[in-house]
């Protein structure tokens, strides 16, 4: 059993879908035939046994970059899912196939010094026992993925209708006499992106927009345009 | 369910993502952090912005390109959308707003009546004047 393996816990609860028979590929090392199991928290290949702490692979969804199904390879013939995890760098010392990433990573820094985001990703390969199987694996994991939005991400919501959000939160009402009222911010320092003069619906109408010139969430009138 | 995706498509049809779903069916590239590029067919993009390809040719640095038939893109990674240059983007964005918000006389099959056509003619005889009537003096 290659040493890569970690012992990880089998889930056994929000678990979408297993499939057994799984043959599973890191980058090009094969690593053995288990079950894939696709659960809400993280997808996990495991050897198949009957302990929950077995050697496998354990992927959360926030450092899952993207993943499909792979029909012609030169390398691998039968058709596959593949899935590109994000690699934290500190793992890049400790990983035995990092000599490839380490490569590829100096030249990358060496190669574009604006890199300064440049993410490291590994490849896992999973061969499925049907085809059916794959299909149904990819939109489980899709979906599973969903699941998992990042936390941060909330402040940069686009304008929804209905995301009347105060962003201004700390002294937002002893610096602004009016609060969320005010149509002019002299004082930025709670709002330094001026979103409460977008989001506020009492700001709405200064807007001069089609698009805000009625009240939001009403979509009966096409405007101009 | 189809309730929701009709109003999700409604809504986002302001915002950029709405633009981006008008974009399904076309050959896009997209740029993912680490200098990975994407090629490949838009089919759809769902409300957290993560995309998915059809025909997908991904290309690593320094790595052989791997074909993909679907693939799915967590949203955090992406850092460019290319727009094909054939793409009028204003004109995208007239055409969508124009087949999410239809007039009534263009909806197939008669549609809903709205909240404020019901009440009808006599609702508007009988409101109160915009304006009192001493409003001049």
């Amino acid at each position: 059993m290659p040493s890569i393996l970690n012992t990880i816990t089998y889930p056994s609860e929000y678990i979408r879908q297993q499939y057994s028979l799984v043959k599973a590929y890191l980058e090009d090392e094969y690593l053995g035939q288990g079950n894939l199991c696709v659960s809400e928290n993280q997808l996990v290949w495991a050897v198949t046994s009957n302990e929950t702490e077995r050697a496998g692979i354990s992927i959360d969804y926030p450092s899952l970059t993207m993943h499909g199904i792979v029909t012609h390879d030169p390398k691998y013939p039968e058709e596959h899912l593949v899935v590109v995890v994000q690699k934290a760098k500190e793992d890049e010392e400790d990983d035995e196939n990092s000599e490839n990433h380490q490569d590829n990573g100096d030249q990358q820094r060496s190669d574009s010094p604006v890199e300064y985001d440049s993410i490291r990703t590994v490849n896992y390969r999973f061969v499925m026992a049907t085809s059916e199987d794959l299909k149904i694996a990819y939109q489980n994991i899709a979906e599973c993925q969903a699941l998992h939005p990042d936390p941060l991400d909330d402040m940069v919501e686009d304008d929804e209708v209905g995301s009347d959000i105060d962003y201004g939160e700390e002294d937002e009402n002893n610096q602004n006499g009016n609060g969320n009222g005010n149509g002019n911010e002299h004082n930025d320092d709670d709002d330094p992106y001026g979103y409460n003069a977008h989001f506020a619906s009492s700001n709405q109408e200064l807007r001069g927009s089609h698009f805000t010139s009625r009240r939001r969430g009403q979509h009966d009138d096409q405007g101009i345009i | 369910m189809s309730n929701l995706n009709r109003k999700y498509k409604k809504e986002s049809c302001r915002t950029l993502l709405g633009f981006l779903r008008c974009l399904a069916g076309q050959r896009t590239q997209i740029d993912i952090y680490g200098g990975i590029m994407l090629v490949g067919v838009l089919v759809d993009i769902d409300v957290n912005h993560n995309i998915q390809l059809s025909q997908v040719t991904m290309s690593r640095p320094l790595q052989r390109p791997i074909s993909f038939t679907r693939l799915c893109i967590r949203y955090s990674n992406v850092r460019y959308i290319r727009v094909p240059d054939e793409i009028d983007v204003i004109e995208t964005i007239r055409q969508d707003l124009r087949k999410m918000n239809p007039k009534p006389s263009e909806i197939f099959g008669g549609g809903q009546k709205k909240m404020h056509v019901r009440k009808g003619r006599e609702y508007e005889k009988n409101l109160p004047p915009l304006r009192p009537d001493n409003y001049h003096y």
